[in-house]
């Protein structure tokens, strides 16, 4: 089985649970709605008015809140992903009453994600390729190593930083299959973003600019949602692999044998 | 179900050979009597928060090593021992389990071993 193909199969089992439970594609939706509330919230008393360039911190208690938003969301996503997967049904308001019962858990990831995030975008704007190449590295075995720690704050109930440690503790046991995932979501946003640069450009021509461009709008919400919840899905479906040691039954059959690699009983 | 069945996700050990590994250890200290019926695969899954499939492999794993039996339309109960327990076996397997959990505190087996020799009744 090729790469590909292994993507491919993924996304299948991945839809397959999102099609039986599409309320769960809600959350980022309802992530980027709040996101935005957030930040025009904000924005006017951070910003200034007069034209002048917002400070640095300004921005950085923006970015903080939109970040935090998004951790939420991730978690209220999982842990009805993780039921999902269990055979129980999901809803959008147990998953949010479940990450409101994690908040201190949330803001302990949010700060630490944040702050590392924070400090590779500062790093990632010097113009020296061996600085950039050193970001992009660590950039990403840092996003490698921390896949899991949202499943892991959800189930084990574990505070941010302890989740982060376990998360690179099941890293070391299921590298290969977090790795195709990672791969397997940039490809698949990259298919679906050349998608929709081509409908963008058929939609303005063929309706105008105003119509078209509500669509296009529209059609990147749905992708952003789409891709976000399927994401999610195999992201616990990865965590019960490693954690339980069994593959969860939407993610089980032949055609997806080859993909779980067989260290079950490590 | 009379069986001490927490979950330490810190163990490094997969959550199915945990269940596994407490119903050996109740169905050997007579917490689980021959009698009894073990819980179904969907009770234990939710009283554990955890994925079925889970139970299902640990449940199926004890068939296999004829600890359990399920019954069809009646549920899953204690293998009937047709030969007595190897108590060595049964040593053996204490053993491991409790070096494992002295090391994971950062105990050494000698450690272990002279702690007995100290307490001993």
């Amino acid at each position: 089985m090729t790469v590909f193909q292994a993507i491919v199969e993924l996304t299948k089992a991945s839809w397959r649970v999102l099609r039986r439970h599409p309320c769960l594609a809600w959350f980022p939706i309802l992530s980027l709605v709040t996101a935005i509330g957030v930040a025009l919230l904000l924005g006017p008393i951070l910003m200034p008015g007069d034209g002048d360039r917002p400070s640095w911190l300004s921005l950085l208690v923006v970015a903080a809140a939109a970040h935090l938003v998004q951790v939420f969301y991730a978690t209220a996503l999982t842990h009805e992903s993780l039921k999902a997967l269990r055979g129980e049904t999901p809803s959008v308001r147990a998953g949010i009453a479940a990450a409101g019962g994690r908040l201190p858990a949330i803001a302990s990831l949010g700060a630490i994600t944040g702050t590392f995030g924070f400090v590779l975008a500062m790093v990632g704007r010097s113009r020296r390729v061996a600085v950039k190449i050193a970001r992009a590295a660590i950039g990403t075995a840092w996003s490698l190593a921390t896949y899991l720690a949202i499943p892991v704050m959800v189930q084990e109930r574990r505070g941010g930083l302890t989740s982060l440690r376990r998360s690179s503790d099941l890293f070391r046991r299921t590298w290969g299959e977090t790795t195709l995932s990672e791969v397997g979501l940039r490809v698949l946003t990259a298919q679906l973003g050349l998608v929709l640069v081509v409908l963008a450009i058929v939609l303005v021509d063929l309706l105008g600019e105003g119509l078209g461009v509500l669509l296009v709008f529209a059609a990147i919400i749905a992708l952003v949602a789409v891709i976000g919840t399927l994401e999610a899905i195999y992201r616990s479906a990865l965590y019960v692999f490693a954690a339980e040691g069994v593959i969860p039954g939407p993610f089980d059959g032949p055609e997806l044998d080859h993909i779980w690699r067989t260290k079950t009983d490590v | 179900m009379p069986v001490a069945l927490d979950i330490d996700y810190d163990r490094g050990v997969p959550v199915y050979r945990q269940i596994y590994e407490a119903v050996t250890t109740a169905l050997a200290s007579g917490a689980l009597g021959r009698d009894e019926q073990l819980p179904t695969i969907h009770e234990l899954a939710q009283r554990l928060a955890i994925n079925p499939n889970t139970v299902a492999r640990a449940y199926r794993e004890l068939e296999q090593d004829g600890h359990i039996v399920a019954h069809r339309g009646r549920g899953t109960f204690p293998a009937e021992r047709t030969e007595p327990v190897d108590k060595d076996e049964l040593l053996r397997a204490i053993y491991d389990r409790t070096v494992i959990e002295a090391a994971r505190h950062g105990i050494s087996a000698g450690e272990l071993v002279r702690y007995f020799r100290k307490v001993k009744p």
